[in-house]
């Protein structure tokens, strides 16, 4: 089986969380014999053309017009995208079987290229518009929520990763529950292990002293980064500990002046954005892994936590309600509730058995649910279904 | 031969000079014995298709409703444009088969269409971005984007004076004997067919006999 897969991000561009999704989604398709070929955005220093673990990958021009905000953008880049994958789908020798795209971003390509080619399209959701804005406030906003409805109502099928995202994606474009299977994000557990000097490496963020509470994510209303700051006082008031920031966002200046207001900025590291390697470092020396979202479609952060052997403390919503096992594979808070979160940090940082305890299960269900071999093989019976499908329809690329 | 005219503006929308174009060819190649499709934009919610005076009229609503510039309008647009244009490709009959978008609004269907499923394009130029936007802007770059990518990717592309090809072959680079000058509005529909003809022959396809509609 072939698959053409849409994404406007994929390593070495890296801006949320789908580059890595499709990266660990490709390689694993590839190993249980389901040939990708991923279009793309080119990146500087990325080459244009790439295979690499049997994954073919082609970054396309996208800046060949200036374009006055990020809706037109992305458009003019779908069309140089479409225009690109028609001409390589078109020289390869062994036919593709379907298309896949990953968000509203690279809606218009998919979708055009589903009708000329007569190709079923299959649609993964990772988040939504309403659910990122919390409503849709203006017309760029209006227009992003109908482009993903427009990419819902054309897929053959829709992928979301969580329950909470099904029932979301269901509501939000009136699409029938029936067409949408939910098939959780995937982490590798092998980036997580080898060896380093975690002594020297920790030194760079904290005293010996004092532990490592860890937030990783944008640093937007929805992340919940703003509760954590407000838990720094009361966490500090029972136990030595450095509170560590990775990420970036339009509340980064806010963060920093609540905590320095709040008399805390000496305990509080905004580390801004760490490459690959430094993150998953942190993680590794991490005493505790904090994520307080107010929305979260599924939240990847958890599972890399997970992974890494670190204790996570999780506001009880969206996709961490359903990754998280409450006093067995980590800690579920209230959301939206300093008292909670305080509360659930503390739990873990007062009892290492059970940080021990709650660090183990998690590796376990880490490998047993949330593999890439999993996943992938979980999509895979996705892909097969449509297939099947497809062939006993009319609808084919051929005259009628 | 198979027209297929895809437009944005068709009677009753009358905008501009290009809906009253479009139609004057539909009716003569239909009347030359060409058989004709017209997709076109109509705002309604569903698609409506009739048979008129030898020729059909497919009339689609954007897939998107909501729009923040004219460029993400004509984006959305052109894949469902695109989308019924490829219907009707899929579902003629062998003879050859052209299609002939009009000003850069519907260049983006056309260029898959050519892509996709190897069918020709003629594109009908009125005017260019650089003399309906003296001062430019990152809109107007976006507009002149695909006005360049269209007429450099079609078989020929048409225009109405010696000035504006002129204008054409020297900011877009477009060959000469890629560009021609006719006004669609008032030759005659045998000079246009001429440049159709030329159009497929340059592209290795050869006219077939139709069959009346």
């Amino acid at each position: 089986m072939k698959v053409a897969m849409f994404t406007w991000e994929y390593p070495p561009k890296i801006v949320g969380g789908i580059a890595r999704h499709v990266y660990g989604l490709t390689r694993a398709l590839s190993k249980i014999g389901v040939e990708t070929i991923v279009f793309t955005c080119e990146f500087p220093g990325a080459p244009r053309e790439e295979k690499t673990d049997g994954v073919r990958v082609f970054r396309v021009d996208s800046y060949r017009a200036p374009t006055p905000d990020l809706a037109t953008w992305d458009l003019v880049m779908n069309q140089s995208m479409e225009e690109t994958a028609a001409e390589i789908i078109d020289s390869e020798n062994e036919p593709v079987d379907l298309l896949h795209a990953h968000e509203w971003l690279v809606a218009k390509a998919s979708i055009g290229l589903k009708h000329t080619l007569r190709l079923p399209l299959v649609a993964t959701i990772h988040a939504t518009e309403y659910g990122r804005r919390n409503g849709l406030h203006d017309d760029n906003e209006r227009m992003i929520h109908e482009t993903e409805r427009w990419l819902t109502f054309e897929a053959w099928r829709v992928i979301c990763c969580s329950s909470f995202m099904t029932d979301h994606v269901s509501w939000a474009f009136s699409l029938p529950r029936q067409k949408i299977d939910s098939i959780p994000n995937g982490v590798d557990v092998t980036e997580f292990v080898g060896t380093f000097q975690k002594g020297s490496f920790r030194s760079l963020y904290a005293l010996p002293e004092e532990k490592i509470v860890l937030f990783v994510g944008r640093l937007v209303y929805e992340k919940g980064a703003s509760l954590l700051v407000e838990a720094v006082p009361r966490v500090l008031a029972r136990i030595n500990a450095k509170f560590v920031f990775v990420g970036e966002g339009y509340m980064k200046d806010q963060l920093i002046a609540r905590a320095r207001q709040l008399g805390v900025a000496e305990k509080t590291y905004f580390t801004g954005y760490t490459d690959e390697k430094t993150l998953k470092q942190l993680y590794r020396v991490a005493d505790v892994c904090v994520f307080p979202s107010l929305y979260e479609p599924f939240g990847i952060v958890a599972l890399e936590a997970m992974a890494a052997r670190a204790p996570v403390v999780v506001a009880d919503t969206g996709g961490f309600s359903e990754v998280i096992e409450h006093d067995r594979t980590g800690v579920k808070v209230y959301p939206n509730n300093v008292e909670s979160l305080t509360w659930g940090i503390l739990r873990v940082l007062t009892d290492n058995s059970y940080a021990k305890y709650l660090e183990a299960n998690a590796a376990r269900k880490v490998l047993d649910e949330y593999s890439w071999n999993q996943i992938a093989s979980r999509t895979k019976k996705v892909y097969e279904r449509i297939v099947e499908e497809y062939r006993k329809g009319a609808w084919k690329a051929t005259s009628t | 031969m198979h027209v297929i005219l895809i437009s944005w503006e068709f009677p009753p929308r009358t905008v501009g000079l290009i809906s009253r174009d479009t139609e004057k060819i539909a009716r003569g190649l239909a009347k030359s014995e060409c058989k004709v499709d017209v997709v076109t934009w109509d705002d309604r919610l569903t698609r409506t298709e009739e048979h008129t005076e030898g020729f059909r009229v497919h009339r689609v609503a954007n897939p998107v409703r909501t729009h923040v510039n004219i460029v993400t309008w004509a984006l959305t647009l052109n894949t469902e444009l695109e989308r019924i244009a490829a219907d009707i490709i899929y579902k003629s009959d062998d003879q050859a088969k052209l299609v002939h978008a009009s000003e850069w609004i519907c260049v983006p269907a056309a260029i898959q269409l050519k892509k996709t499923l190897h069918t020709p394009y003629v594109l009908s130029l009125y005017s260019t971005e650089s003399e309906r936007s003296l001062h430019g802007g990152s809109l107007s770059g976006a507009i002149t984007y695909l006005e360049k990518s269209g007429s450099l990717q079609a078989a020929k592309t048409i225009v109405d004076s010696m000035t504006r090809a002129s204008l054409v072959q020297k900011i877009y680079g477009v060959p000469a004997d890629r560009l021609a000058i006719l006004n669609v509005g008032t030759a005659s529909i045998s000079k246009l067919i001429e440049q159709y003809r030329a159009s497929l022959s340059s592209q290795g396809l050869r006219e077939e006999p139709s069959d009346t509609q």
